[in-house]
């Protein structure tokens, strides 16, 4: 008797602690998928963040080797807007499908009166405003300014 | 029953130990993963603000210059004491900014004086983190490209018609030409009122600038040469001593030469440049100046600055001509105040400069000598009929600074490249 009783706890053990492992493993796979979903997140927001700084940088540098007069001015309202893909590739003609979009203004403080299209005065300080926005979101992922001026680097 | 009832103990306990293992294998593994995410983000973060760094520091160059080609007298000049320049937060980002004197001898010395070369230091910062450039940058003028033969900073006066400049005859004041010289270039008008002081009797190809031209005074020039001492240091810094005969450089007839008869007296070039100092040159009857040019150039200064002296010159032909000037070109500055006498009727490959202040100094031309180079005086006067043929590359006008910019070399300073 004494067996038999024995052997019936044993039982009922398995089947709690079969329950007890179900429930520890499914909490610690919720977290594990918490802490893959934030991971992947993490890593998308790196990429993100590094080719978005690449996108600013590489449009800056295209403005100075336009030099300071041949730069178009570029106003907020009218800022120069470009597409492009994960791999910094020009997405323009068919911008739905680019992830990001770089929107350039460029703002001259003193201007040639009366001229069109308007053109830097030679003593302009223009001030270069490169904002890189995820297109599926609209959040912007960073913003580079600088200033050209006349013979400047 | 009892090989079960072992079976069955030996396993009490193994699913949730498997479990357990299980977890905590995978946990290590996605912690490691996820460690090495928020690593690789942070990386990513510190280039971004590493790489905009440079941006904003360049964006301090591109501040300071416009802002001294505005007014340079608000150049950011290096601080001797405290931070070396002077901090902006601006649109760009926050800057720190000063500048400094770039000499050709590799100084930097402080303050900076407007229209001299310059280096451009600035230092711009993206969280914490800074990095500092330095740029080379001139001032850009508005140099005029003229080929002036001979140019009278107040006035030129023309005698005579038997005159022949071959290049351009310029003033910032007026010209009066008697007679009908010979121009072949042309009659240059420079600023505001300058023009013929009584109408030509002739027809020239005139033009009307609207700016004056701007030329350096002989003590400046000195001063660019020697240093700040200027005359003061060719005066006890020469080579009088190679000239022949030797030209004395102390007693009653110190720095001066005086040949009369059929003598001549030669000055002799060396390489990188020979300098004389005279305090007064005169040329009685045939006697003649010869300029021995073959080992390097020759630079004759005159003065001290502001003071009377004599200059009575004949000859002066050059064994290394001048076409255009070439390295071993003859130059005479003089920073006197009295009249200088170009006699003879024989050739002088040199160029004249006695541009001090425009109240006194003239060149007189008598004679008919020929001068290949350049003359460039307060005043001038022709007479008898010299030709002078324009050698461009004899002297610079200073020009207005227009602006500054930046020209090669570029540095980052303290970069980790």
């Amino acid at each position: 008797m004494k067996n038999g009783f024995s052997g019936r706890r044993r039982s009922g053990l398995s089947y709690v602690e079969v329950l007890v492992a179900s429930a520890i493993c499914v909490l610690c796979m919720s977290i594990m998928i918490q802490l893959w979903s934030f991971s992947v997140l993490l890593t998308v927001q790196t990429t993100d963040n590094a080719v978005a700084c690449d996108l600013a940088r590489q449009t800056v540098e295209a403005l100075k080797e336009t030099g300071f007069t041949q730069t178009p001015e570029a106003p907020t309202s009218a800022p120069l807007v470009h597409y492009f893909d994960i791999g910094t590739h020009n997405l323009d003609s068919t911008p739905t499908a680019a992830r990001y979009k770089v929107a350039t203004t460029v703002v001259s403080d003193y201007t040639i009166p009366a001229s069109n299209p308007v053109l830097p005065a030679g003593n302009a300080l223009r001030t270069v405003t490169t904002t890189v926005t995820l297109v599926s979101t609209g959040v912007t992922l960073t913003t580079l300014t600088t200033y050209l001026s006349r013979e400047g680097i | 029953m009892t090989f079960f009832r072992l079976q069955f103990q030996k396993r009490r306990g193994a699913i949730l130990l498997h479990v357990l293992i299980f977890l905590v294998i995978i946990s290590i593994l996605l912690a490691g993963m996820a460690q090495l995410m928020v690593s690789d983000y942070s990386i990513v973060k510190v280039e971004n603000d590493y790489s905009n760094s440079l941006v904003v520091a360049e964006a301090g160059i591109n501040y300071e210059l416009r802002k001294i080609s505005t007014n340079s007298a608000t150049a950011d000049q290096k601080q001797g004491t405290g931070p070396a320049g002077t901090s902006y937060t601006t649109a760009a980002g926050t800057f720190q900014v000063y500048v400094t004197q770039r000499n050709p001898d590799g100084t930097e010395p402080t303050p900076w004086v407007p229209g001299k070369n310059l280096w451009i230091y600035s230092t711009g910062g993206v969280n914490n983190l800074t990095r500092s450039v330095k740029v080379a940058a001139v001032a850009y003028t508005n140099t005029p490209t003229a080929n002036y033969a001979v140019f009278g900073v107040s006035e030129g006066l023309m005698n005579g018609s038997a005159t022949t400049v071959n290049g351009d005859v310029g003033t910032n004041g007026f010209f009066n030409f008697n007679g009908h010289p010979t121009v072949t270039g042309n009659v240059t008008f420079n600023g505001a009122g300058s023009n013929w002081q009584s109408p030509p009797n002739g027809s020239y190809t005139v033009v009307h600038n609207a700016n004056a031209v701007n030329w350096p005074t002989v003590e400046t020039i000195a001063v660019n040469t020697f240093g700040a001492q200027g005359l003061s240091y060719v005066a006890a810094h020469n080579d009088n001593a190679l000239a022949s005969p030797a030209i004395p450089t102390t007693g009653q007839n110190a720095n001066m030469v005086l040949i009369n008869g059929n003598g001549n007296q030669t000055f002799a070039g060396k390489a990188g440049g020979a300098n004389y100092y005279l305090t007064s040159l005169t040329c009685n009857g045939n006697s003649k100046i010869v300029f021995d040019n073959t080992n390097g150039p020759i630079n004759i200064w005159f003065g001290p600055s502001g003071t009377s002296s004599t200059f009575v010159f004949n000859g002066g032909a050059a064994a290394v001509k001048s076409t255009p000037a070439s390295p071993n070109a003859v130059r005479i500055y003089l920073a006197t105040t009295n009249d200088v006498i170009l006699n003879g009727n024989s050739e002088l490959d040199a160029g004249v400069y006695n541009i001090n202040n425009a109240a006194t100094g003239r060149v007189i031309f008598n004679g008919t000598p020929n001068i290949i180079g350049a003359v460039f005086s307060n005043k001038f006067t022709f007479n008898g009929n010299p030709t002078v043929s324009a050698v461009q590359g004899y002297f610079s006008p200073t020009g207005s600074v227009l602006y500054y910019g930046c020209v090669p070399p570029w540095f980052e300073v303290g970069g980790v490249n």
